[in-house]
């Protein structure tokens, strides 16, 4: 293999990803062993990489470049031009004609109540590590070690690890929910509602509040009110640590239904 | 040439297991030692793939050796190591120049390396996510990538080593 081979062919990219075969692997790893220029590449990619996965929520939280909302909004722009002009037109010659507007009924809050894209944040739930002497298996060495992508911050990475972990224990009530926390921190909303729900479904699991609750915060992100004032009425009727925090998230989910006027 | 990065770099794109990775370096370095030491390394040119062969040997040691370990007892993941290669100040700059750098290229572009390289899509995956055409996506992603590891190599320059890496301190 060679640099040029490497460049063109982005095997930096694919090997980082996982997706090279075996053979191209190897003839890439014996390559960086001897080259200085390619093995700068790739540490140059997987410091990149790393700061990626760690800033991937911010990243996914900016507006979605979608095409088709781009094409929408050239297009409504355009609408918009061609109603202002026909408006400004009549202003011009009726100006007094504009009454003030009726308020309408919105779910908007009033100012000084928070917004539902407010209520719908949340900070990464805490994580403590058990301290564990006695034998270990598989998941549990796996969660463990995805916890610790969890702790820095990189949820893509843990949701690898947690995601293998669940897999090798399917009964593993922790390692779902810090899946679907992971999911919602990611971005990916819906993958994270199904992991809590399978976490739910294992019944009384120290867990059992918590998922209730994210998984409130999680409909709350889907503008989802019915099915987050759900959530919150099991976790407030579980009568744990966070029956306050629930009830002031439903009190405040209520705020939002009232008209502002 | 230093090859414990180069080891604990293949370590861990293979484990994705920093600690097992620093393991595997320090075990394939000794390893090596001892094969220099006994002469059974005729012809130094291939020290590099020799030293590779060795290391990869070890990482599927490793997974063989998990395979096994089910029922037995596991190494505490949560143990520190000892072994730092650089320090936090080091990591910290390092950081500080992608952030940097990755605040001033294109919104979009950023999704790109993100889906590029932590979603591991190629261009005609994310094309319709993003509304461009793979091609432009191919280029945008290769302008990126440029722009971002350019500021970071010449960070690695002016310290006279190359880009560290996400586990070097963890």
């Amino acid at each position: 293999m060679e640099c040029a081979q490497i460049k063109r062919e982005e095997v930096v990219e694919r090997y980082l990803t996982g997706s090279v075969g075996p053979q191209e692997r190897e003839s890439f790893e014996e390559h960086y062993f001897a080259c200085e220029q390619c093995f700068a590449a790739l540490q140059a990619h997987r410091a990149l990489q790393a700061e990626l996965s760690a800033s991937a929520p911010q990243i996914r939280a900016m507006p979605a470049p979608n095409p088709t909302a781009w094409r929408w909004t050239a297009a409504m722009a355009t609408a918009a031009v061609v109603i202002l002009a026909v408006l400004g037109i009549r202003w011009g010659m009726k100006p007094d004609l504009s009454p003030p507007a009726p308020p309408t009924q919105t779910m908007q809050p009033g100012p000084a109540g928070p917004s539902l894209a407010e209520l719908a944040r949340f900070d990464p739930p805490t994580y403590t590590p058990a301290v564990l002497r006695g034998a270990q298996d598989e998941a549990m060495r796996k969660f463990r070690a995805a916890m610790k992508h969890y702790r820095q911050g990189e949820y893509a990475r843990a949701i690898t690890g947690l995601r293998e972990a669940a897999k090798l224990n399917p009964k593993d009530a922790g390692a779902l929910f810090f899946l679907g926390v992971s999911y919602l921190l990611s971005g990916q909303t819906d993958d994270g509602i199904a992991a809590l729900q399978q976490s739910v479904a294992l019944g009384d699991t120290p867990y059992l509040e918590d998922a209730h609750y994210y998984l409130a915060k999680a409909f709350l992100h889907k503008n989802d009110l019915a099915g987050a004032e759900a959530e919150l009425q099991k976790t407030v009727q579980l009568k744990g640590d966070l029956e306050s925090k629930a009830q002031e998230l439903a009190q405040a989910i209520q705020a939002l239904h009232r008209p502002s006027h | 040439m230093h090859f414990h990065p180069r080891i604990v770099a293949m370590a861990v794109v293979r484990l994705r297991d920093s600690e097992a990775a620093r393991e595997i370096a320090q075990e394939a370095l000794l390893a090596v030692l001892v094969a220099l030491r006994e002469g059974k390394l005729r012809e130094p040119e291939k020290l590099p793939a020799f030293v590779s062969g060795t290391a990869r040997n070890l990482v599927n040691n490793h997974f063989r050796s998990l395979r096994e370990q089910r029922n037995t007892v596991a190494l505490d993941p949560e143990t520190p190591s000892v072994v730092n290669l650089a320090t936090e100040a080091e990591l910290a700059e390092q950081r500080q120049t992608l952030r940097g750098a990755l605040e001033r290229i294109d919104p979009r572009d950023r999704i790109i390396l993100l889906l590029t390289l932590v979603e591991g899509m190629n261009p005609r995956e994310i094309a319709p996510r993003v509304g461009l055409s793979a091609e432009n996506v191919r280029t945008r992603k290769m302008r990126a990538i440029r722009q971002v590891t350019e500021e970071l190599q010449k960070l690695s320059r002016k310290k006279g080593q190359t880009p560290l890496s996400a586990e070097t301190v963890s």
